[in-house]
């Protein structure tokens, strides 16, 4: 594959300006040729095999501020747009790989510094390159009183997962939410720090989040404002326990009660990790009899199955993070509370004290949510074995919701038909407060016309979701734009202020052209 | 509680391993195939078992896995790597290669051989970025 380049930059250009970067960062560390460079490809490309697949044209990866200062000094002399990625691991989301064909990627994994880890007020100050991994080995080999939240699967970065605003699953589960204090590069080379960073030799960077005036960090994620290069993290203290229980209602109408008591004991702090509702006959066990009741069955006909299954028509696992004492009684109150609800069952789940021994947590099948980071999901199989993408739109935390969803999605598919691979349901999580957010598996492969017809699909859902007013809280780069068009409201108002501040902050539109929709002024028509 | 690993598991369950012809990027050329210090299999599959068995006759360390990476990274690999680039060779599935890749690339280091076998297995090897 012939190497693109950047928009109105010529190769001349591009030399000069990669032999800069080298002055920067070392020979070493400016990859250019096609055996480098085809690693930062999205190795879950949905244009697999396309032309439309975003290529990067060379990478460079600093390990100091100092040197990312040069570097965005550098590309803004010559108009060479920079993709910045922290590990490289957005998996589903568009990989390492740019929005747009000949950006150089910026990649920040040899800034991989711990700078502090505070086992006393619970938090963290890293840098972009470190992972979940890192940070996790870093507070086992000193014995801290401190869990950190790792996504599924755990080897990104801690920085780069929070500014896409990802989630976990603990208490801690909002990664956005859970960041305090940054260091930004910005496109002119100024370093700036947030919140209490802004003083000079802060004692509470890390333990105040909102500084003096307006507080700016959002305007760092998913976005291309700047490069953060630093960022505080709240973390969990140690748990004395962790226990899990599942609640299991009879009918498909139990789906209003069981939302309604669920977002009364989260929002309440009794529950307090990332669950997901379930509807029994899409997510349950392996079972040839349901394949055959699932097609075309009534409502009333799975309600029969489940029943005679002596199973729930909706499952919900509520996690529980605390005290032993007070784990048991949160539970005892959240059955208190579903009792409410005809038929309701419950079944305790699994249940440990902290700390585990390694043997211990060897044995567990899935650490994920004991803050333990993992590359289980990989081990999986299946149609996966090509890549993935998801489909995630934020809904309300209502049965309704729910119910209405699971509606308009299926109504899609009969229009268009399902996705090749696709899940049979939805899987409806609490990643984040207040709202439920649907992460829809969508397969990729290695075949052109399943691939666009996957992506045709794609875009229904986005425009059925927004037609519903529900919109979609992160995406691949292949649907920014589809995405960005739909949060319309007053005429743009919010994607025209987006652009202001990147004409003021980028005016030469060197940082992450088109990320999440957002295009510097000298290639914004290629929006349309 | 369940995960979105677990909502997948459930979902593929009984979806036989595809064979895929490779797994999208393709062979690099510069990274030199070495001896491998270790050699990684998976016990699900015998013939990863012999092939496992073939290298540690001749003294060569070898090492099982079921899919899952995560412990031989986190417990192996990564002090291996940090101290050298130590050559690996493997008979695995193509997503605990597709793991083992990303992982190398992050040390320093290149997938130099691969060959995907008719039961969809892939054999091959682990080495130094050459510059």
């Amino acid at each position: 594959m012939a190497t693109p380049l950047p928009p109105g930059v010529t190769r001349q250009q591009m030399s000069e300006a990669l032999r800069q970067f080298e002055a920067v960062v070392g020979k070493e560390w400016v990859f250019s040729s096609d055996e480098d460079v085809d690693l930062y490809r999205d190795s879950y490309s949905p244009f697999w095999h396309e032309p439309e697949e975003r290529v990067p044209s060379a990478a460079v990866a600093p390990d100091a501020v100092e040197q990312v200062q040069q570097i965005v000094r550098i590309a803004g002399k010559y108009k060479i747009p920079l993709w910045t990625i922290s590990t490289g691991k957005n998996l589903g989301y568009g990989g390492s790989a740019p929005n747009a064909s000949g950006t150089v990627v910026l990649d920040l994994k040899r800034m991989n510094r711990i700078i502090e880890v505070n086992d006393k007020n619970h938090y963290a100050l890293v840098e972009p390159g470190v992972s979940y991994f890192d940070l996790y080995r870093h507070i086992q080999e000193r014995g801290l009183k401190v869990w950190i939240d790792p996504p599924d699967p755990g080897w990104g970065s801690l920085i780069g997962n929070a500014l896409e605003r990802g989630g976990g699953y603990t208490p801690m589960r909002d990664h956005f939410d859970c960041h305090c204090g940054m260091e930004v590069v910005l496109a002119n080379g100024d370093v700036v720090r947030t919140g209490m960073g802004a003083l000079p030799d802060a004692r509470t960077w890390q333990q105040y989040k909102y500084g003096f005036g307006p507080a700016v960090d959002g305007i760092f994620s998913q976005s291309n404002f700047g490069v953060v290069t630093k960022m505080g993290f709240w973390l969990l203290p140690e748990p004395e326990a962790y226990f899990s229980g599942t609640v299991m209602v009879p009918k498909e109408d139990d789906i209003h009660a069981l939302v309604e008591i669920f977002a009364r004991l989260l929002n309440s702090g009794v529950v307090q990790g990332t669950t997901s509702v379930l509807k029994t006959v899409d997510f349950g066990p392996p079972d040839p009899q349901l394949a055959a009741v699932r097609v075309g069955a009534s409502t009333s006909d799975l309600e029969r199955y489940v029943a005679q299954k002596g199973l729930g028509y909706w499952t919900l696992d509520l996690p529980f993070y605390g005290p032993s004492k007070v784990i048991a009684a949160q539970w005892e109150h959240a059955k208190e509370q579903f009792s409410r609800i005809p038929g309701v069952q419950f079944r305790d789940g699994a249940s440990y004290t902290f700390p585990l021994t390694r043997e211990a947590i060897e044995k567990i099948p899935n650490p994920v949510p004991l803050g333990i980071p993992s590359l289980t999901t990989f081990a999986i199989g299946g149609p996966f074995s090509q890549g993935h993408m998801w489909f995630s739109p934020i809904i309300p935390m209502t049965g309704a919701a729910v119910l209405e969803a699971t509606k308009v999605f299926e109504q899609v598919y009969r229009d268009l038909g399902s996705p090749t691979g696709a899940l049979p349901g939805l899987p409806i999580w609490s990643f984040f407060a207040r709202a439920f957010v649907i992460i829809y598996f969508f397969p990729v492969e290695h075949d052109i016309e399943k691939n666009r017809r996957n992506r045709e699909i794609f875009r229904r859902l986005i425009k059925a979701a927004a037609e519903h007013g529900w919109g979609e809280y992160r995406t691949h780069t292949a649907f920014m734009d589809d995405i960005a068009e739909a949060y319309s409201y007053n005429n743009h108002a919010l994607r025209r202020l987006h652009e202001t501040l990147k004409d003021a902050l980028d005016p030469d539109g060197i940082l992450a052209p088109g990320k999440n929709g957002v295009w510097p002024k000298r290639l914004r028509r290629a929006r349309a | 509680m369940t995960t979105r690993r677990e909502l997948l598991q459930i979902a593929c369950a009984g979806v036989a391993l595809q064979s895929v012809s490779s797994f999208g990027w393709p062979q690099p050329a510069s990274a030199a195939a070495l001896a491998p210090d270790r050699v990684i299999f998976d016990h699900r599959f015998p013939s990863s078992i012999v092939f496992a068995d073939s290298f540690k006759r001749r003294g060569i360390a070898v090492h099982g896995i079921r899919g899952d990476v995560t412990a031989l990274w986190y417990d192996t690999l990564y002090f291996d790597w940090r101290e050298r680039k130590a050559p690996l060779a493997g008979l695995t599935t193509t997503e605990s290669l597709f793991c083992l890749e990303i992982l190398a690339r992050d040390a320093g280091m290149r997938v130099t051989e691969r060959h995907v076998r008719a039961d969809g297995l892939v054999s091959w090897s682990i080495g130094p970025r050459v510059v």
